[in-house]
């Protein structure tokens, strides 16, 4: 019983792991992308 | 009388809404938010490993601590929502449907958690990964109505009519969080009753309790340096949008 619940808890825990890790992946990836898209806007207004 | 001292500029808690302020102070917040969160959940999951096994789960009840503050989290970040979406709506406040924007991802990823690490612990404790029960349904329809708010987002291209709409939205879907809360009493199920917030304090054994609000605490501070990063990222989407918009007006 004790080695069929800690297969379940790793499973749970993997889940949740898993899903954090891509959030954190996708909001700095996201994050990267804007200020390298808003430091290029500002640097071409900035030659004007 | 001598010259009067000139008065040093006192912080309100008001400035802490301003945009700059706020990209000022994240910066410093974030780091330290992550710092916490890491140190209080190695903590909380090294004391929730230690405690003895349940009387009737045995092992199984390590998995709360990831799904009871999953839980705790996706019902939190939804009423923090709502109240932005006050924000939004009667003051207009520009932050408010900043944070609104950046809150719906994670919340719905929490309220996922909660679902998913719910069913595998429901599997060897009630034989099945899903019944159709007051807490697991409302849960689910929580898990709906992000995913509805997400959608709504990038269905405006103007994010001042978008943040309206979603306002709206997310201020009638507040009626599920009473429900997904009282369900248990409301409704007889399968899920366990309230354990830890009730009027006459909590059932559950400290060894677990203990644990289980210290790991609470370190997925709040996740959520907050999370929260704060996809806060900065929107404000910044936004200052692209009008230099875009100056930039092909210039063109012309």
């Amino acid at each position: 019983m004790a080695h069929l619940h800690a297969a379940f808890i790793a499973y749970a825990y993997c889940f949740a792991a898993f899903v954090l890790c891509a959030m954190l992946a996708w909001i700095a990836l996201d994050s990267r992308a804007q200020q390298k898209k808003l430091a290029e806007l500002e640097a071409k207004r900035a030659k004007k | 009388m001598g010259p009067r001292m000139p008065r040093t500029p006192r912080m309100k808690v008001s400035d802490l809404a301003n945009p700059n302020r706020f990209m000022q102070l994240s910066r410093w917040l974030i780091p330290l938010f992550a710092v916490a969160a890491l140190v209080l959940l190695a903590y909380g999951f090294y004391l929730g490993f230690q405690a003895p096994p349940e009387r009737d789960q045995s092992y199984i009840f390590r998995i709360m601590f990831v799904h009871v503050p999953a839980a705790w989290l996706a019902l939190g970040i939804y009423t923090m929502m709502a109240c932005a979406a006050l924000g939004t709506l009667v003051w207009r406040h520009p932050l408010s449907d900043v944070a609104q924007k950046a809150a719906a991802p994670l919340g719905a990823a929490f309220a996922l958690i909660c679902l998913v690490t719910g069913s595998i612990w429901g599997y060897p404790t009630w034989g099945s990964f899903w019944e159709w029960d007051g807490r697991l349904t409302s849960m689910l329809v929580l898990f709906l109505i992000y995913l509805g708010i997400i959608a709504l987002w990038r269905a405006f291209d103007e994010p001042l009519q978008a943040a309206k709409a979603v306002a709206i939205l997310t201020l009638v879907g507040s009626i599920n969080i009473p429900i997904v809360k009282f369900s248990v009493d409301w409704w007889s199920g399968l899920h366990q009753k309230a354990s830890v917030f009730r009027l006459d304090g909590p059932t559950m054994h400290p060894v677990y309790l203990h644990p289980l609000l210290i790991c609470a605490l370190g997925f709040s501070f996740l959520f907050g340096a999370m929260l704060m990063i996809a806060m900065r990222t929107e404000i910044a989407r936004r200052r692209v949008r009008t230099l875009t918009i100056f930039a092909a007006r210039e063109a012309r």
